[in-house]
């Protein structure tokens, strides 16, 4: 969580767009890449990611920082705003686009084994329910705990892990296949 | 399993495009705040006052409330209860009663008194009336007359 959130999260609500402006870089690239492993297309992920900050920073007035911290509150709206768009339109994985990435970040493709390494783990979380996708997304690669993902997908703490744990199982048989 | 958590943690090397991460922030921050309705934004007061509220202020304030209202109670019922107004008060009924029957007695007296009174004087007067005319009466008148005139000589 970074530091001063609450007071970041009071000034936005009163319409300071410099409190809004750290928020949305400390949040924004955890949330594009929770969208980008969903969408698996880079110019929607953009898209996605860009309503996800627009409605935070519309709505922020109503978000209630009792409850839940704000980044349970964005992965609501980012998870919301992707079943959304599947509603609307169903998009394939595109591998072009996969590799078009690597090219944009070029220290990216050293630090992996290899871009197939990448493209496997990707796939098999692709194969996943998309219950069982976030959970995975947030809690290895997001690094969430287990009560944050239940704040963000309004479950208990004992469901999110039920979800992990089958999630981890389906992902491995995929990975052996 | 390590194995497939490593992969996992791999892909948290995806990240934005910086430029368009720029350009969206800018674009978010030059578009207006909604603005929320009242009804709405009074409602989130609420529920933000009673969100933070724990079990234990929440009991206190429920003892509070709960104290106010019998209170309030205890004091409408001593000074707005029905018992209380004169109309409906059984004691002062009959103290009224009681008033109004003593007044009425006492007109009655009164009526007793001047009914008594004028028969005496009405007979009173009868007597007067027929003594007036009896010569008994105008002898002594005429003895009066008498006196009358020795007294004015006298004084002469």
């Amino acid at each position: 969580m970074l530091e001063d959130e609450k007071n970041l999260i009071e000034r936005a609500i009163k319409g300071e767009k410099e409190a809004f402006g750290l928020l949305y870089k400390h949040y924004q690239p955890q949330i594009y890449r929770f969208i980008y492993i969903k969408v698996s297309r880079r110019v929607e992920a953009e898209d996605l990611c860009h309503q996800v900050f627009l409605k935070a920073w519309q709505n922020i007035e109503s978000f209630s920082y009792q409850n839940f911290p704000l980044s349970s509150w964005l992965y609501r709206i980012a998870r919301n705003q992707v079943i959304d768009m599947y509603r609307t339109k169903k998009i394939e994985l595109d591998i072009e686009e996969l590799e078009k990435m690597a090219i944009s970040n070029p220290g990216m493709e050293e630090k992996l084994d290899s871009k197939k390494e990448f493209e496997k783990a990707k796939s098999a979380l692709k194969q996943l329910k998309p219950e069982q996708q976030d959970v995975i997304i947030m809690r290895y690669i997001e690094e969430m705990s287990p009560k944050e993902i239940a704040l963000a997908l309004k479950k208990t703490p004992t469901a999110v892990r039920i979800i992990q744990h089958r999630a981890l199982k389906s992902l491995r048989q995929i990975l052996e296949k | 399993m390590q194995n497939i958590v490593e992969k996992l943690k791999n892909l948290k090397e995806i990240q934005p495009d910086k430029e368009y991460s720029q350009s969206s922030l800018s674009f978010i921050l030059n578009s207006p705040q909604t603005s929320t309705p009242k009804l709405f934004k009074i409602s989130l007061l609420w529920q933000k006052t009673f969100n933070s509220l724990k079990l234990s202020s929440s009991l206190a304030v429920a003892g509070v409330l709960v104290l106010v209202v019998f209170i309030s109670a205890l004091y409408l019922n001593t000074v707005v209860s029905p018992l209380i107004l004169p109309g409906l008060n059984t004691s002062n009924i009959s103290a009224e009663a009681d008033q109004i029957d003593q007044s009425i007695n006492i007109n009655l007296n009164e009526i007793n008194y001047h009914k008594l009174s004028q028969e005496i004087t009405q007979k009173t007067l009868e007597k007067i009336s027929q003594a007036s005319t009896s010569p008994e009466n105008s002898d002594i008148l005429s003895n009066e007359k008498q006196i009358d005139t020795l007294l004015d000589e006298l004084i002469k």
